[in-house]
């Protein structure tokens, strides 16, 4: 689904992500994890099309990165790290202006406004203002909007960043709901995270991928029985 | 279909502020309202302060509340660069040009409704009703385009906390050297000949001139507020499109 090769971001003499190559399949949930200032964010920016990469290039579902963006835009959607949200406009007005810009038809923007209401559990809270909502539910709201557009691709960027646990878990259910119906990239510093949802989990270090592999290959690769000490152990941190 | 939608977006944000009515509405009406109703109480001959003839505050009120469209265009479009609402609309296909014609069409009705709601309140100050106030509303366009247009600009070049102070600087700089208060008739030549180059005063002077009848060397004005809105607009657009570009390889 994606085919990431020599992908490149550099600010002045800061290399954020440093000649990337990586292969996400369909249907999968990738996590990108790394300390602040790996370069994930930099990574999820450049392949969903906000950032221009300075060399390399991508595929995603067969379109370039480079030379493709417009099409790409129309398969992938992304709930950024900051929720993303029109804070005076209500839940329902959020979303139907994020369908709006991908579709034309009022019946099917009511359809898909409708059924991610009810997905989302934001059916009672339809007629409030976003910005009255609680951390969690903009969060909630954030995901929505990025799904109205049924992408193929889905990139979560610290998806239940600053969340009580009550609501982090239940954004883990929404998450691992949409599992197979569309690949799914998500970055986290929440290892516990990672270890419940992603398939496949690459780390990230200094703007450099230096490994990819399932929770249990990375385990077995340290010798570590935690997921959390081989990721500090991967990442060069001191145990 | 796209910039309707954003449009209407951009609308409801502005709208539902209170702080947007407050000012971009109430504020231009009240200050006519006082300024009419303590000169009308106080001045025995109106044409000892003519800038306050109804007339002449119709036009500053106008030129005035337009100077708020380009604090409330500023402080949107920053807000969107600023925070992850344009890496949304980024990620859509939206093209720059479509977000772009989306602030400007958005801000067009407020700038209609500011001269509905100044009119009226001038008829209550016996602003006279003839043909050429529908032309005077019309020759209001190009200041009102002109302040949209330094919207965009201050709101694409400026961080969220420096568009407040910037905008700030457009608001007085129109006050002071649009004549708005006080009559630059009486000010020395070389404060005359910068208003006079600057878009503000001939601004005001052209919708005044033409409800009074009076319109003699008034194309020069024109010329000058029209060059002025040409000029602004297209370097907004430009700053605005380059600005996208430029963030897109910043983050």
């Amino acid at each position: 689904m994606i085919s990431i090769k020599n992908l490149t971001k550099k600010f002045k003499d800061l290399c954020a992500v440093d000649s990337l190559s990586l292969d996400i399949y369909e249907g999968e949930i990738f996590a990108l994890l790394g300390v602040n200032g790996a370069g994930k964010t930099t990574t999820i920016r450049m392949l969903s099309c906000i950032s221009r990469p300075t060399s390399g290039n991508a595929e995603i579902d067969g379109f370039s990165l480079k030379k493709q963006s417009a099409k790409i835009k129309e398969i992938i959607n992304i709930s950024p790290q900051e929720t993303a949200i029109a804070g005076n406009l209500t839940v329902r007005e959020n979303m139907e202006f994020i369908a709006s810009l991908y579709y034309k038809d009022k019946k099917i923007i009511e359809e898909k406004v409708k059924a991610l209401l009810k997905d989302f559990s934001l059916e009672d809270v339809a007629k409030k203002k976003a910005k009255l909502l609680s951390g969690g539910m903009q969060r909630r709201l954030s995901i929505a909007m990025a799904l109205v557009s049924a992408p193929k691709v889905l990139f979560l960027d610290e998806p239940t960043l600053g969340l009580d646990v009550i609501a982090r878990k239940e954004l883990w259910k929404q998450i691992e709901e949409l599992k197979k119906k569309m690949t799914i990239i998500l970055t986290t510093h929440y290892m516990e995270e990672a270890e419940a949802l992603a398939d496949r989990i690459g780390i990230m270090v200094k703007g450099k991928l230096v490994e990819v592999g399932t929770v249990a290959e990375l385990k077995a690769k340290t010798g570590e029985e935690k997921f959390e000490d081989a990721f500090i152990k991967i990442a060069g941190g001191k145990l | 279909m796209r910039t309707l939608a954003f449009v209407r977006r951009n609308l409801k944000e502005i709208l539902r502020d209170p702080l947007s009515l407050v000012f971009c509405f109430a504020f231009p009406v009240l200050l006519l309202v006082i300024m009419e109703l303590i000169i009308t109480s106080t001045v025995p001959d109106i044409s000892y302060v003519p800038q306050f003839k109804i007339e002449n505050m119709f036009s500053s009120m106008c030129v005035f509340s337009f100077t708020f469209l380009t604090l409330f265009t500023a402080m949107l479009i920053s807000k969107d660069r600023n925070s992850s609402f344009q890496a949304r609309l980024n990620v859509s296909p939206m093209k720059s040009v479509e977000i772009l014609f989306g602030y400007i069409l958005a801000v067009l009705p407020l700038a209609i409704i500011q001269i509905i709601l100044i009119f009226c309140a001038s008829l209550c100050f016996g602003l006279v009703v003839k043909w050429n106030i529908l032309l005077a509303v019309l020759a209001l366009f190009p200041s009102m385009i002109l302040f949209i247009g330094l919207g965009i600009l201050v709101g694409s070049l400026c961080g969220e906390k420096a568009v407040g102070g910037m905008s700030s600087v457009i608001i007085n700089l129109a006050v002071f050297l649009g004549g708005m208060f006080f009559p630059l008739e009486t000010m020395n030549n070389a404060f005359t000949v910068i208003c006079d180059i600057l878009p503000f005063a001939p601004g005001i002077k052209i919708p005044k001139a033409i409800i009074t009848e009076n319109t003699e060397g008034i194309w020069i004005a024109v010329l000058t507020v029209i060059l002025y809105m040409l000029v602004i607009l297209g370097i907004s657009i430009l700053v605005f499109q380059l600005k996208s570009k430029s963030d897109k390889k910043a983050h």
